[in-house]
């Protein structure tokens, strides 16, 4: 072939790549406002976020990324959780070598798997990563007041995603089949048992009278199939109202914050015929209230670059630093389950630690009627709020945004001591508590203990 | 209000209709996956079970069923007992110690009767029936509650 065929050929080709990428990628290259827009709405995973976003969304101090990190570990599991899914039988059979099949495949992972014991790593630090960055979002989230109006009914769809992150942790610490798996759940079913209706729950849970096989089949199609699903659809919901609530809770008066220069905003070409107009600040309409034309509208940035920079930097940081832990720290593995000997002491995770403290006190009381108690007064938590205001006719207005708010001095209270019981509880259980659950110093070391 | 504000009359029946009739199938399904659901066999060791009489420890020694959760105690000559070892807290298996009994998970702790005497466990360790079998052989029953010293005639 001649070079001159070569030649006419080019621009054919130039034209039909540019046809092609126009058919994936419809919006321009350039800093128009149009196109930084068309990026946003123009995207299926991008569209869930605003266009524009108050610059105080940008700051790390209004949300502590709780929220984002704890929807980027939940990310991260469902990676490593199917990669794990294709070494994993949920079988209690016992083979050859003596050992359950799905204790022998924990084994399998870590002698024959290429890099089988990193994936697994990843996935219980990241399972246990969730569960803390989910209370510290939730403890943002009250102490701001950021559940009020209208954000009321987003906040029981947050606490339901919350529930649903413990429940996922607790089916998939069975999945192992060793110790901790096996007397984690025979305590937590037991629990269950002894709360009204719990016969029912107890045996549609474990499919059988005691913890085994059944309880075992169930608990892998909970926790690889059913809750991820829900988990899933919550967090759309979830996602979807904090947009048509409109966007993150915010003081009425945003002045006195301090945000990014409007210089390190990047600058926003306006190629409109309306030179003077910012109709694509219609764009923020949400539900009810018309936009504002004061000093907020300049306090409005576009998602892209800005935000999208930020959160993709703290989605890098996620995975550095949870890949640094698992290379750094191996998932426990104990013994294969053995009902006949506990170990000793026998621990839950540290997140049912507290309440592995409150039920040494009481079964009952400790297991079932506190637990339910709090949990159930902290799902309603807005509506609680909304029926004292209504009783005693308090008008209060817009009080969200705002760390530890004066005006919310009695929720927050309430709230930071429960919190704080909570925190002890699990300090006193993960750290002084011996074999027997005997109350132990942890730096006197027990001789013979664990 | 104009009758076109309201929803109309056939529009209500198609949609009530509907949605009743969903919400039929959905009960029926809700009962039918509950049944599904719902244990109808175990898998799990059985709740009696059977040892030659010859394997009795001698008078004063007690024996170890891992398996069962239960040991059992040769009392006298004549007399043995069988004592659970499910903890009656959230039922854990108890260690057997110098003292009686104690649970690792919370802490629950029996005397060598099964009396409670520390921590959180509401009722004493279970004393379990055992019953004499045809051809020398003793049952016992983990699913059983007796009272404590109730001791079995060998």
């Amino acid at each position: 072939m001649g070079m001159a065929k070569m030649q006419q050929l080019k621009p054919v080709l130039h034209e039909f790549g540019r046809k092609v990428y126009s058919t994936v990628i419809r919006h321009g290259a350039d800093n128009t406002g149009l196109t930084k827009s068309k990026i946003m709405f123009g995207n299926l995973f991008l569209h869930i976020q605003p266009v524009k976003v108050h610059k105080r969304t940008l700051n790390f101090k209004t949300t502590l990324c709780a929220g984002l990190i704890t929807f980027y570990l939940f990310l991260i599991l469902v990676g490593t959780g199917v990669l794990l899914m294709f070494h994993y039988v949920p079988s209690t059979h016992v083979g050859p070598d003596g050992l359950p099949e799905a204790y022998q495949r924990m084994l399998n992972l870590r002698s024959n798997v290429f890099w089988g014991v990193f994936t697994r790593n990843m996935h219980r630090w990241a399972a246990h990563a969730m569960v803390a960055m989910m209370i510290l979002h939730v403890f943002r989230v009250f102490v701001t007041g950021s559940y009020r109006r209208p954000r009321e009914f987003n906040w029981v769809i947050g606490m339901i995603c919350g529930i649903l992150t413990v429940v996922l942790s607790y089916t998939g610490y069975l999945l192992p089949w060793d110790q901790l798996a096996y007397w984690g759940v025979k305590v937590g079913t037991e629990i269950a048992k002894i709360a009204p209706g719990g016969e029912i729950i107890r045996g549609i849970l474990l499919g059988d009278n005691e913890v085994g096989g059944e309880a075992l089949i169930r608990f892998y199609v909970l926790h690889v199939a059913l809750l991820p699903t829900l988990l899933t659809v919550f967090i759309a919901i979830h996602f979807f109202r904090i947009r048509k609530d409109g966007g993150l809770a915010k003081p009425d008066d945003t002045s006195g914050d301090k945000l990014i220069p409007q210089s390190e905003c990047g600058e926003v070409r306006n190629t409109s015929v309306f030179k003077s107009a910012r109709s694509y600040q219609l764009v923020e309409i949400v539900k009810g209230t018309e936009p504002k034309v004061n000093e907020e509208v300049n306090q409005m940035v576009f998602s892209w670059p800005k935000l999208m920079v930020r959160e993709l930097i703290v989605f890098v940081l996620v995975l550095a630093v949870l890949s640094v832990i698992s290379l750094a720290y191996n998932a426990p593995l104990e013994g294969p389950a053995d009902p006949a000997h506990p170990t000793n002491p026998s621990k839950a995770p540290w997140y049912f630690l507290g309440l592995q403290e409150l039920v040494s006190y009481h079964a009952l009381f400790g297991g079932v009627i506190l637990p339910g108690l709090l949990a159930g007064l902290l799902l309603v938590a807005p509506y609680i709020e909304i029926f004292v205001e209504t009783l005693f006719g308090l008008k209060r207005g817009n009080i969200s945004g705002v760390y530890f708010g004066k005006e919310r001095l009695l929720e927050n209270s309430l709230f930071m001591t429960i919190f704080i019981a909570g925190i002890l509880f699990i300090i006193i259980g993960s750290l002084f508590r011996g074999a027997n659950w005997e109350f132990v110093y942890p730096w006197i070391p027990t001789p013979g203990g664990h | 209000m104009t009758q076109s504000d309201k929803m109309k009359r056939r529009e209500f029946l198609t949609m009530g209709s509907s949605l009743g009739l969903l919400g039929v199938a959905a009960a029926a399904t809700g009962g039918a996956v509950f049944k599904y659901l719902m244990p109808v066999v175990t898998y799990g060791t059985p709740k009696k079970f059977k040892i030659p009489k010859s394997d009795l420890p001698d008078v004063g020694d007690e024996l170890l069923f891992s398996d069962q959760k239960v040991v059992l105690r040769r009392h006298s000559d004549t007399e043995m007992a069988a004592l659970s070892l499910v903890c009656t807290h959230l039922g854990c298996t108890v260690n057997v110690v110098e003292t009686g009994f104690q649970c690792p998970c919370h802490g629950s702790q029996y005397d060598i009767k099964g009396t409670v005497v520390g921590g959180p466990a509401p009722q004493s360790l279970a004393w379990l029936t055992v019953k004499p079998l045809p051809g020398n052989y003793l049952e016992i029953d983990t699913g059983s509650r007796l009272k404590e010293n109730s001791y079995f005639k060998v």
